[in-house]
C-alpha cells in the first residue's frame, strides 16, 4: 500500500496524464466542480474537466446512457433512476460523497423569529400534511410573533423544481407532500436570498453558503426541541435536520479499477486540497472518517500515504 | 428612338439582369425559408407531442426470451412446487437452490416491494422467509432468514412495504387472522391485529387496509409493535380485491360487481379520512386480483371472466383485453421499470405481459380537469412535476394557461391606454418635426432586453411597490386624472393669457406638474393609508376582501411587460393612424368639425382595424414573453384572477423546467405541448392581425392614401 502510494506520483511523472473528463449534473455542485477542474489542471496540465451543470436530474440519464462516467448530484438517485442505470449498465453506480450541504431557512433580518420546528416548516410550505397535522400557517402571529408582526402575512420563497434543493426540501421537510402553490419559485439560491432580504414578511429556503447581511438564518428544532443552527458541527453530526451529502456518481463496475483520469479527479476531490475548496465555496467538508471511507471505496491510497509521499 | 451608339454595352446589361434575377431568387428563397422554418418548428413540436396521446398497449407473449428478461428476479408458484426466475431468465426447478430455503413446507404466498427491499415468502407452516437483496437488487438466497408470523397455520396472503429504516410486512392465515412484522435496523417486532380479514394491503408508513365483506378498516401499525384502528367505513359491494398504488397513499378496492374504486387516505384536522374519489368498472364479474406497477401509478385489474384492464390512478382506464389463463389467480412478478409482468398460471405456463404505456399519466382529463390528488381533500387544478420519483405527478395545463393569459391581460390593461394615447397624440396632434423625434425614441425602447426589464422589475420595483403599495395605487389614480386636469387648466390659461405663457408645447409643459403629482402621491400616501386603511393597506385588503398580497404579482408583471410591449403597440397603431388618408381628415375639418370630432368620427374609425391588429400583435408578444414573467412573477401556479397574486406562465414554465426534464419523458413532452400551445396561439393571432392590416392598407389605397 505505501509502496503503491510512493510509486504513484513517480508513475504520473513518467507518463503525464492527459485528456478531457466530462461531467454532467447538479448546478449546486457546478461551482465546486469548476474549481476542482482548475486544480486538476494545475496538478496535471494536460487534463481538463468539462463541467455541464444543468441540474441533478440530468446526471442519471447521462450516466445510464454512457454519455459520461461522472455525474454530480445534490440528491441521491431515486430508486427508478438507479434501476434504469442497472438495467443499462449491469451494475449499480457508485455514489461518492464529496461534501456536505444543508438547507437553510431564513427570514428578513428585522424578523424577530429565531427558530422553527419541522412541523411548522411543513405547515408553512405544504398543501399536504404528510409529516404532521399542524394547521396551515398564514400569519406570522401563528409562529408566536406579537405586535405588528402578528397580523402580517407570510410570503414564501424557494428554489425552482429543477434543483436538488427543491427535491430534498420536498422529501425531507414535506415528507414527499406537495408545496403550496403560492411558494415563489426562483431560479438560483442567491435570487431566493435577495428576494427574502428585500421583503420583511418573507421566509425562504436555499442551500448553505448564500446568506447575506440582509437575511437571518433560522435554527431548526430537533426532536427534543433544541434549536440547531446549520453550523459546521451540527451539519457534520447530523443534529441539524435538513442535511444532505453532495454526491459525485461514477460508473464503476464492482471488479473494475478507476481509470487514470477519474482516479486523478477523485484523488484531488477527496484530498485536503479538494476539501479546502468545499469550505471556501460555503459548503461543509466531509469529516475525516467519511473521507477515508470514500477513498477506501474507490481504492484510492489512504490520505496519510498521500501526504507522506507529497512531502518526499 | 434609341441611339445605338450611346446604348450601354451588352455584357454590362446582361450582368445587371443576371444580378437582378439572382437577387429576386435569393429574396424569394429567404422568404420561403422563413416560412419553412416556422412550419418546421410547428411540425417538430407536433411530432414531439403526439406520442403523449398514443394509447397504452399490453402485449401478451407466451414465450419470454431469456435475453429480454435480464432485469427480472422473480419467484413463481405453481401447483407442482416452487419455481423461480434468475437474472439470466432461466426458470429453474425447486430441487436446486430452493433446497437451501425450506424443504419441509410449501410456499403459500409471495410479496415484494420494489427491488431494494427483501423478498418475502409466506410458508405453509406459519413462518415467513425473507430473502435479502444486494446493492444491485440481486436476491441473496444464501442469506435468507426465517421469522414466525403465525403459530401453525399457513401464511396465505402477504403484503410488504418499505418503511422508516426498514420494512413492514403483514400476513393473513387460513382463518383470516392478521399479523404484522415491523423491521427497523436490528429489531423486528410482531403485532397481532385483533380482527379478521379477507383481504389485506399495506400502505405508506405502516398503514394497513383490511376488508371483511363490505367493511373496510384502516389500521396504523407502529414500529414498537403497537397499532390502532384509524378509520372504519363501508364499501358499496363486497370487496374481492385490494391493493395500494405506488407510494402507498391511494387504495384501490375491487368489488364483487366488477367495480373499481380509488380511495384517498388523508389526515385532516379531525383525524384520518378515508374517502372514495372515483369509480370505474371493468366488467360485471367480480374483481379477482389487483396488481400495482412500480411506476406512474399504473395498475392491472383482473376479473373472474378473464378480463384484464390497465389503469392509471388519475387518467383511468388505459387498456382492456383478455388475460391469459388465470384460474386460479396467477403468480406474478414485475420488473423494476414496471414494463414487464411475468405471469405464471396454475398449469405452469409462463406468460409475459409487455406493458407499453410510457405516457399513461396524461389524458384530456388530467390536463384540463380539476382532480383530487393524493393528500388533498378537494379537486384542484395543479401543476407540479414529479421531482423525487415517488410522488403523484400533477400535470394540469390549466394553471399555466391561466397564468399566461392573466399576465398578458394585465400587461394589455397597462400598455393599451398608454400606447394608444401616445399614438393618437403623435399621429394627430404633433407637428411633423416633433413626431420625427418622438417616434424613434419610443421605438428604441423595444431594444431594451426582457432580462433587463425583468431584473429591474423583480429586484427593485417589486419590493418598492410592496413597501409603497398605497402610493403606487394612488399614482394609478392621480396620473391620469392629473393629466386631464392639467390639460383643462392649460386650455383655460392659454385662453386667458395666451400670448404671455412660455412658448412650450403642451406635452412638455405637462412634465413638471406630472412629476409634482407623482411626488405628492408617493409622499402623501402613508398619511392616506393611516387615515383610511388603518395604517396598512395590505392588512386592510385582507380583512375587507380576503385578498392576499404577494410581492411578485400580476401588478408588477403588468407594468414590466406593459413597458415591453408599448413600443410594438405604439409603432403599429401610430402607423395605422398616420396612414389614414389626409383628404378624409381635411374634408372633415373643412366641413366644420372640431379636431376631437374628426378624431373620434373619422380618423379612429378609419384606423380601427389597424389599431385592432396592433393590439393583437401586442397580445401575441405578451403571451410569448418569457424572461420578464420568469423573473417578476415568482412562478406560482395559482388560479386566482387577483392583481396582487402571482402566476406561472407557459413560457416561463418551459424555461424553468425543460433543462431538468428527461428527454422523451412525459414531463418533457408536456412542456413541449405547452410550447406548441404558445406557438399556435401566437401564430393564429399574428396571422389574423396581418390579414387585418393588409385589408386596411387596401382600403386606404382606395381613399387615395399613400400607405
Amino acid at each position: 500500500m505505501t509502496l503503491g502510494a510512493l510509486l504513484l506520483p513517480m508513475m504520473a511523472m513518467a507518463a503525464p496524464l492527459s485528456g478531457t473528463l466530462g461531467t454532467v449534473g447538479s448546478d449546486t455542485l457546478g461551482g465546486l466542480m469548476t474549481q476542482w477542474g482548475e486544480r486538476l489542471s494545475a496538478r496535471h496540465p494536460e487534463v481538463r474537466l468539462q463541467v455541464q451543470a444543468s441540474g441533478s436530474g440530468t446526471a442519471p440519464p447521462a450516466l445510464a446512457e454512457g454519455v459520461t462516467r461522472i455525474g454530480a448530484m445534490s440528491r441521491p438517485m431515486t430508486e427508478a433512476e438507479r434501476a434504469d442505470f442497472i438495467a443499462r449498465q449491469g451494475h449499480p453506480p457508485v455514489a461518492v460523497p464529496v461534501a456536505l450541504d444543508a438547507l437553510t431557512l431564513f427570514v428578513h433580518r428585522d424578523n424577530p423569529l429565531t427558530s422553527l420546528s419541522l412541523a411548522q416548516v411543513e405547515a408553512l410550505f405544504a398543501d399536504t400534511r404528510f409529516c404532521d397535522q399542524t394547521p396551515a400557517i398564514r400569519r406570522w402571529g401563528a409562529l408566536g410573533l406579537d405586535g405588528d408582526w402578528a397580523s402580517r402575512p407570510v410570503a414564501r420563497f424557494g428554489r425552482n423544481t429543477a434543483s436538488g434543493s427543491h427535491a430534498l426540501f420536498k422529501r425531507e421537510a414535506l415528507c414527499g407532500g406537495n408545496f403550496r402553490r403560492d411558494v415563489n419559485e426562483l431560479p438560483g439560491s442567491s435570487a431566493v436570498v435577495a428576494a427574502v432580504g428585500r421583503s420583511r414578511e418573507a421566509i425562504g429556503y436555499a442551500g448553505l453558503g448564500y446568506p447575506t447581511a440582509m437575511v437571518k438564518v433560522l435554527a431548526l428544532r430537533d426532536d427534543e426541541g433544541t434549536p440547531r443552527l446549520p453550523t459546521q458541527d451540527n451539519v457534520v453530526s447530523g443534529r441539524y435536520p435538513l442535511t444532505r451529502p453532495l454526491y459525485v456518481y461514477v460508473n464503476l463496475a464492482p471488479e473494475e479499477r478507476l481509470p487514470a483520469l477519474e482516479r486523478a479527479f477523485f484523488d484531488l476531490v477527496l484530498s485536503p486540497e479538494g476539501q479546502a475548496v468545499v469550505a471556501r465555496q460555503g459548503f461543509v467538508p466531509l469529516p475525516e472518517p467519511r473521507l477515508a471511507a470514500a477513498r477506501r471505496a474507490l481504492r484510492l491510497p489512504s490520505l496519510a500515504g498521500v501526504t507522506q509521499s507529497s512531502s518526499n | 428612338m434609341t441611339e445605338p451608339s450611346t446604348a450601354p454595352p451588352r455584357p454590362n446589361r446582361r450582368l445587371r439582369q443576371r444580378l437582378d434575377r439572382l437577387a429576386t431568387g435569393v429574396i424569394a428563397a429567404s422568404g420561403i425559408g422563413v416560412v419553412v422554418a416556422v412550419l418546421a418548428i410547428g411540425v417538430y413540436l407536433t411530432l414531439a407531442v403526439l406520442p403523449l396521446f398514443d394509447g397504452a398497449e399490453v402485449d401478451i407473449d407466451a414465450a419470454p426470451s431469456a435475453a429480454d428478461d435480464g432485469a427480472i428476479h422473480a419467484v413463481w408458484l405453481a401447483d407442482d412446487g416452487t419455481r423461480w426466475l434468475t437474472r439470466d431468465g432461466h426458470l429453474r426447478d425447486a430441487e436446486g437452490e430452493i433446497a437451501t430455503l425450506t424443504t419441509d413446507t410449501t410456499i403459500a404466498s409471495v410479496a415484494e416491494s420494489g427491488k431494494t427491499q427483501p423478498l418475502a415468502l409466506g410458508l405453509g407452516n406459519g413462518e415467513v422467509r425473507l430473502v435479502p437483496r444486494d446493492d444491485s437488487g440481486r436476491l441473496r438466497w444464501a442469506q435468507a432468514s426465517t421469522m414466525r408470523l403465525f403459530e401453525a397455520r399457513g401464511v396465505v396472503a402477504l403484503t410488504l412495504r418499505h418503511a422508516a429504516q426498514g420494512w413492514v410486512l403483514a400476513g393473513r392465515d387460513t382463518q383470516g387472522k392478521v399479523a404484522a412484522l415491523w423491521h427497523t435496523g436490528e429489531a423486528t417486532r410482531r403485532l397481532l391485529v385483533p380482527e379478521t380479514a379477507e383481504h389485506i394491503a399495506l400502505g405508506h408508513a405502516g398503514r394497513l387496509a383490511m376488508t371483511q365483506g363490505t367493511q373496510l378498516t384502516l389500521w396504523q401499525l407502529s414500529p414498537d409493535g403497537g397499532g390502532k384502528a384509524l378509520a372504519r367505513t363501508e364499501t358499496q359491494a363486497p370487496v374481492t380485491a385490494l391493493g395500494f398504488l405506488q407510494g402507498g397513499r391511494t387504495l384501490i378496492v375491487g368489488d364483487a360487481q366488477g367495480g373499481l374504486r380509488r380511495w384517498r387516505l388523508s389526515p385532516d384536522a379531525t383525524g384520518w379520512q378515508v374517502a372514495e374519489t372515483s369509480y370505474t368498472a371493468l366488467g360485471d364479474a367480480a374483481i379477482r386480483r389487483l396488481i400495482a406497477l412500480p411506476r406512474q401509478r399504473l395498475w392491472l385489474a383482473l376479473d373472474d371472466s378473464g378480463r384484464l384492464g390497465l389503469y392509471q390512478s388519475l387518467s383511468g382506464q388505459r387498456w382492456q383485453g383478455q388475460a391469459p389463463e388465470a384460474t386460479p389467480p396467477p403468480a406474478v412478478s414485475i420488473n423494476a421499470q414496471g414494463t414487464q409482468v411475468m405471469w405464471l398460471d396454475a398449469t405452469g405456463a409462463l406468460q409475459r405481459l409487455a406493458i407499453e404505456a410510457p405516457h399513461a399519466a396524461v389524458s384530456p382529463a388530467t390536463l384540463w380537469m380539476p382532480l383530487t390528488y393524493e393528500g388533498h381533500s378537494d379537486a384542484q387544478w395543479r401543476w407540479a412535476a414529479a421531482v423525487t420519483g415517488d410522488e403523484e405527478p400533477q400535470y394540469s395545463l390549466v394553471p399555466l394557461a391561466w397564468g399566461t393569459l392573466k399576465a398578458a391581460a394585465w400587461a394589455m390593461v397597462f400598455a393599451v391606454p398608454l400606447a394608444l394615447g401616445a399614438a393618437v397624440h403623435s399621429a394627430c396632434y404633433m407637428s411633423r418635426r416633433q413626431r420625427a423625434r418622438l417616434k424613434p425614441a419610443i421605438e428604441l425602447m423595444e431594444a431594451l432586453p426582457g432580462v433587463v426589464i425583468g431584473f429591474v422589475a423583480g429586484l427593485f420595483v417589486a419590493p418598492f411597490v410592496e413597501r409603497h403599495l398605497a402610493g403606487t395605487l394612488a399614482l394609478f389614480v392621480c396620473v391620469p386624472l392629473g393629466s386631464v386636469a392639467c390639460g383643462w387648466l392649460w386650455r383655460m390659461l392659454s385662453r386667458r393669457w395666451g400670448p404671455r405663457l412660455p412658448p412650450i408645447s403642451a406635452g412638455v409643459g405637462l412634465m413638471v406638474p406630472l412629476a409634482l403629482l407623482c411626488w405628492a402621491a408617493l409622499s402623501l400616501s402613508p398619511w392616506l393609508e393611516a387615515w383610511w386603511f388603518g395604517g396598512d393597506l395590505r392588512a386592510w385588503m385582507h380583512q375587507q376582501w380576503g385578498w392576499d398580497y404577494a410581492q411578485r404579482n400580476a401588478l408588477i408583471v403588468g407594468m414590466a411587460m406593459g413597458l415591453a410591449i408599448i413600443p410594438t403597440l405604439y409603432s403599429l397603431a401610430e402607423e395605422a393612424l398616420s396612414g389614414v388618408p389626409r383628404p378624409l381628415a381635411e374634408g372633415s375639418l373643412a366641413l366644420g368639425a372640431t379636431r376631437a370630432q374628426t378624431l373620434w368620427r373619422v380618423q379612429l374609425p378609419a384606423a380601427a382595424p389597424g389599431i385592432l391588429s396592433a393590439v393583437m400583435i401586442g397580445a401575441g408578444r405578451a403571451v410569448g414573453e418569457t424572461m420578464i414573467v420568469l423573473m417578476v412573477t415568482g412562478n406560482t401556479p395559482l388560479m386566482s384572477p387577483s392583481l396582487f397574486e402571482g402566476l406561472r406562465s407557459l413560457a416561463a414554465n418551459l424555461a424553468i423546467e425543460l433543462p431538468e426534464a428527461a428527454v422523451g419523458g412525459t414531463h418533457y413532452r408536456l412542456l413541449l405541448l405547452g410550447a406548441l400551445l404558445l406557438f399556435v396561439f401566437t401564430f393564429v393571432v399574428n396571422t389574423l392581425a396581418e390579414m387585418v392590416r393588409w385589408r386596411l392598407k387596401r382600403r386606404y389605397r382606395r381613399y387615395g392614401g399613400d400607405a
